[in-house]
């Protein structure tokens, strides 16, 4: 089954594991999929919006943390000699 | 002194508007108020930006997450209920660079998130996420001062959800004073309230949108000749006069106008608009008096236009030439000026919640037969206000001062047993003087 608003479309399925079922969503825009299993799902019955506008946090998915960012001039060679 | 310095703009505009002083109370207008580009540039200043305009009804946004864009002007305003049930309404611009962060006219969204930087937006306005926040824009941000923009006012009345771009602006309560107690005759018909028949319907006309109200505040007159065809065909009552037959009443200093009609005598027409038995039983306990309903009884057709721009049509009619029974239908409208000569008209249609469904359908036929882009009366009208603004906007026909003379001298009504200023018969003029008198003030503030 597809759900798709102007943000956004994902695909949600059930699928079956060896000895039981669970609940694939996956969005085929930004490429993550989960599958969720009936306790994850009934945990998600009693969230409010705040838990949806946290994981929304970061709009297009997860951001690595604790990246050591340089900027490019600390690729540029040192020197300043004739190249 | 010069008019065009108590109004600011050109010596045209101050022409206009004291041409409007002087001639009003004598029934004279100046055509061209009808399609000018100052005078558009002055009533978007002096009565869009600071009126109560209509947006959307309740029964629209049922559920948390529904949406719909309205307009007020050029403002695009997203018209949301939130995950806690209430509704609110929010400038549709994210406030990092500007994009529009909807883009659909309805939907069910928790979140909105811009296309253009990815700034994401809960339902109740609030930012709540920003791609690179910490590298972006470091450890001081604070996304609580970057919510979307609420619209300045928004208030309800009975399901009607109306906004206003001035913060100044009076309470909605008090914008529509006694044109209330008329609003009721609709929105109070039952205890469930009314619902809408689907989305609205909307299209351009290249007309003023003040040509357009005035057919649903006073102008009764011209069903005569700009509706005879339908007259001819069965499907409005056999007497040409019938919409004379009626109180025509006005809310002094509001500008708003309605139109009371029976129906003409000796039609064999059913009370109440023709609504089902069981429906014109139960208002007698949804109408919050009883005069609501003995005027409600005697009532086949009608009208409210509340200033500036937002009327609504409740006329019995029948909707085919085969179904043997009249049938009411309801029309909201909002005649939205999109320009000097052109309009966006919004058209809803309408029915009460609680109604059989065999009625419901009915309803539905009768309003897409007569109004909306397919009807029959809007078509009639469209094409007759079109060519009245072309002429209004003409070198010489910006000149022409037209007649709104009917019903002068006519003493009002005093057994009617509503509010406002009543007059006893339907062809008359004042509820328009008195809607010019109130855009006159406004446009002179």
């Amino acid at each position: 089954m597809t759900l798709s608003n102007e943000f956004t479309t994902v695909i949600v399925e059930k699928i079956r594991t060896r000895n039981g079922e669970r609940l694939r969503i996956t969005s085929p825009r930004l490429g993550y999929s989960i599958d969720l299993d009936p306790l994850e799902l009934e945990a998600l019955t009693w969230q409010t919006v705040d838990t949806f506008s946290r994981l929304l946090h970061t709009p297009y998915g997860p951001e690595e943390e604790g990246v050591d960012v340089h900027p490019l001039s600390d690729l540029v060679l040192f020197g300043g000699g004739d190249a | 002194m010069p008019w065009s310095k108590i109004v600011g703009g050109s010596s045209r505009l101050g022409e206009l508007l004291e041409e409007l002083a002087t001639g009003l109370e004598q029934g004279l207008l100046p055509a061209g108020i009808f399609n000018d580009p100052e005078i558009f540039e002055r009533e978007k200043e002096k009565i869009f930006s600071r009126s109560w305009i209509f947006l959307a009804h309740t029964s629209e946004i049922p559920s948390p997450g529904d949406y719909v864009l309205r307009y007020i002007l050029d403002n695009a305003f997203i018209v949301v209920r939130g995950e806690d049930g209430q509704v609110r309404a929010f400038l549709d611009m994210c406030r990092h660079r500007g994009m529009r962060v909807c883009r659909a006219e309805a939907g069910n969204a928790s979140h909105f998130r811009c296309p253009f930087h990815g700034w994401t937006y809960r339902n109740d306005g609030a930012l709540v996420g920003v791609p690179a926040e910490r590298e972006a824009f470091g450890e001081g941000f604070s996304k609580a001062d970057w919510s979307l923009l609420p619209i300045p006012k928004l208030e309800e009345f009975d399901g009607l959800l109306f906004g206003n771009l001035s913060p100044e602006a009076p309470s909605l309560k008090e914008w529509l004073g006694d044109a209330s107690w008329y609003l009721e005759l609709v929105t109070k018909r039952s205890h469930a309230g009314l619902e809408v028949l689907g989305p609205p319907q909307r299209f351009v006309v290249n007309t003023d949108w003040k040509l357009a109200l005035e057919t649903f505040i006073s102008d009764s007159y011209h069903t005569l000749m700009t509706h005879r065809s339908l007259i001819e065909l069965g499907i409005a009552p056999r007497d040409a006069k019938y919409a004379m037959y009626g109180e025509q009443i006005h809310i002094p200093g509001k500008g708003h106008g309605t139109m009371v009609v029976g129906g003409p005598p000796g039609a064999k027409l059913p009370p109440f608009w023709g609504y089902p038995e069981e429906m014109m039983e139960r208002a007698k306990t949804s109408y919050p008096t009883r005069t609501h309903w003995e005027v409600a009884k005697e009532t086949r057709i009608f009208l409210i236009t509340l200033f500036p721009n937002f009327s609504l049509h409740n006329p019995i009619r029948k909707p085919d030439h085969l179904y043997p029974k009249p049938v009411p239908m309801l029309t909201f409208r909002v005649w939205h000026p999109l320009g000097p000569g052109r309009i966006e008209v919004v058209s809803w249609g309408l029915v009460e919640k609680d109604a059989p469904e065999w009625f419901k359908e009915k309803a539905l036929h009768s309003y897409m037969r007569f109004f909306g882009s397919s009807g029959t009366f809007e078509q009639d009208d469209t094409e007759i206000w079109s060519h009245v603004a072309r002429n209004a906007g003409s070198t010489l026909g910006r000149r022409v001062l037209f007649n709104y003379q009917m019903g002068r001298g006519v003493a009002p009504d005093p057994n009617w047993p509503g509010p406002g200023v009543a007059y006893p018969i339907n062809f008359t003029d004042e509820n328009l003087r008195n809607f010019y008198r109130r855009y006159l003030e406004l446009m002179l503030d």
